[in-house]
């Protein structure tokens, strides 16, 4: 049984279809990217996963229906987003931001917080060396004390990722996270999608960066006009003719 | 420890002030000032800590009022009921209210709260057999321990009632605001769609913050109703509103102490302009714009991060 399994999945605006029965299937592990030019839906079917949008079809995680939840809900089942302009909380410290990603496996009850028990201090301290691990792990902590609308763009996009890794995601989605970086910020972010992957968390991924898609990806299903045309690892996709054409234009043909 | 020592001195200010002083007036000045407290630091929560701007917030410090008074007039119910119930009473207000309007958004709110404000002044003005309509509810029961007689003359134990509210108030808010609750509220104003991405459950959230906001500032009112013993229909005013906007916003929204430093000056200052008493709305309506001008975060975080910098250089 896939991990998450996404069986026509369709989303329409009024009268335009955004996505159109999608099916496509991720196994634990793995990292699956999707692809498509620009307007092909693929932000679009990461809203209807990650229930900010509606949509008909089923969501399975784990082989249950996860269709009909609120986004908070897939959440707390550990599918875990983040999006393609970049949002974070720009009014506060990225240490405190980070903290705020770990609201899943807090464990103080309303009790506990007024009555300032031994729980409660034992929870904030785990949640405070959670965060540190966060911060080291995504190579940010030289940032902790720093407003997030003062960081420079690139590190933004990291802080944006401590967020959803705080959340202790199982499945995290990464809606384009090296758009607008630099080759050397690419980098760097592709290790870190590497070392999430490794450390267990299996990863959905949009990117329009070829290279980085290709070089990471476990399999790679690519969409337009919102029809899935291909699904396969970087080499079947690099010579389908589909894709060629959808993203080159007919004349590469 | 610094903080401690702010917060030793600062109860010793308040515990001995009414000691030092015969005079009523200036005991009147301390007990406003614990409302004001009070009504300030509820505001702030919802502000502060959901992102809502709610203009008609003097509504539930009027319910909390009418509720009190009413029940205090009808039955003749003994204090810790009646401020109970004016808790009550605004929550359950501000839960029906909530469930509507917490679907809207940012000019959506700030009118329909506006707006509920207005309709319970006129239910007030209009519903005279329940509210006293414009000539108000009298004879509400006076604040007074029969307890303490031998030890305060009652302008003291208003004083020290409405102290020992603040301090519960101070104390429930300081540490929800200090915890994942806060951090999970701060995270809805700041953004609620990555909130929500993270697994915080934005609804349920906002109008907690709201029923704790709103029982709060329906506190103050059933304290005010019993402290002035007189209440009507004014309470729903929109300069009630006003005045404690101001408060929290030059202030300081969304910090604890904000809000507090707010309503002292805010009590006091008035009081020093007593000749300039109609010229007083327009005085606040330049402080906001000075404030959001020069102080967009408000005095208190300013002076924050001022204090810190000289602490640095030296």
């Amino acid at each position: 049984m896939a991990y998450l399994q996404v069986k026509d999945l369709s989303v329409s605006f009024g009268g335009l279809i955004a996505v159109n029965k999608v099916s496509f299937s991720v196994d634990q592990g793995d990292i699956f990217a999707v692809i498509g030019p620009n307007g092909a839906g693929k932000t679009t079917l990461f809203n209807a996963i990650s229930g900010f949008q509606n949509k008909a079809g089923v969501v399975q995680f784990q082989g249950e229906d996860i269709s009909s939840l609120q986004t908070d809900q897939i959440a707390k089942r550990g599918i875990v987003r983040t999006f393609q302009h970049t949002t974070i909380f720009q009014g506060i410290t990225v240490k405190e931001a980070v903290l705020t990603g770990t609201y899943k496996s807090n464990q103080a009850s309303i009790w506990d917080i007024l009555l300032r028990t031994k729980k409660f201090k034992e929870n904030e301290q785990r949640l405070s060396s959670k965060v540190d691990q966060v911060l080291e792990f995504t190579g940010i902590t030289a940032f902790q004390d720093d407003y997030g609308r003062n960081l420079p763009y690139g590190a933004q996009r990291l802080v944006e990722i401590a967020i959803a890794l705080a959340a202790e995601p199982v499945i995290l989605l990464l809606d384009e996270p090296a758009a607008g970086l630099n080759s050397a910020e690419k980098r760097s972010i592709s290790t870190l999608i590497r070392k999430i992957q490794e450390s267990g968390v299996t990863i959905i991924l949009v990117e329009h960066d070829m290279p980085l898609v290709m070089g990471l990806s476990t399999r790679i299903m690519v969409v337009d006009h919102g029809e899935k045309i291909a699904e396969g690892n970087s080499e079947e996709i690099a010579h389908h003719p589909e894709v060629i054409k959808a993203y080159l234009g007919g004349a590469a043909c | 420890m610094k903080n401690k020592l702010f917060f030793l001195v600062a109860l010793l200010v308040v515990v001995v002030f009414p000691f030092l002083t015969k005079s009523n007036y200036l005991l009147h000045i301390g007990i406003m000032t614990g409302i004001w407290i009070i009504l300030s630091t509820s505001l702030n929560l919802v502000l502060g800590y959901t992102g809502q701007t709610p203009l008609g917030h003097t509504a539930f410090f009027g319910i909390g009022a009418f509720t009190a008074g009413i029940i205090s007039v009808r039955y003749n119910a003994p204090l810790f009921v009646t401020l109970s119930m004016g808790v009550v009473g605004s929550a359950i207000a501000a839960y029906f209210l909530g469930r509507v309007t917490l679907q809207l958004r940012g000019a959506y709110f700030v009118l329909s709260s506006l707006a509920f404000a207005e309709v319970l002044k006129l239910v007030a003005i209009n519903w005279e057999s329940l509210t006293g309509g414009p000539s108000g509810l009298t004879g509400i029961a006076p604040i007074n321990t029969s307890i303490f007689d031998n030890l305060l003359h009652p302008m003291q134990t208003s004083y020290f009632l409405i102290w020992g509210l603040v301090g519960l108030v101070l104390l429930i808010v300081y540490r929800i605001i200090n915890s994942s609750i806060g951090r999970s509220l701060i995270a809805i104003s700041e953004n609620e769609k990555l909130a929500g991405s993270i697994g915080i459950n934005v609804y349920r959230f906002t109008i907690g913050a709201l029923l704790l906001s709103t029982g709060i500032a329906g506190l103050g009112g059933a304290y005010y109703a019993h402290y002035i013993s007189f209440i009507s229909p004014d309470l729903f005013y929109m300069t009630y509103t006003v005045t404690m906007l101001v408060m929290v916003i030059s202030g300081g929204r969304r910090t604890f102490v904000g809000p507090i430093i707010g309503a002292v000056v805010f009590t006091i200052l008035p009081e020093l302009l007593r000749s300039a008493e109609s010229y007083r709305m327009a005085i606040y309506g330049v402080i906001i714009i000075l404030t959001i001008t020069y102080f967009p975060e408000g005095v208190f975080p300013f002076l924050r991060t001022k204090l810190k910098s000289v602490g640095r250089s030296q």
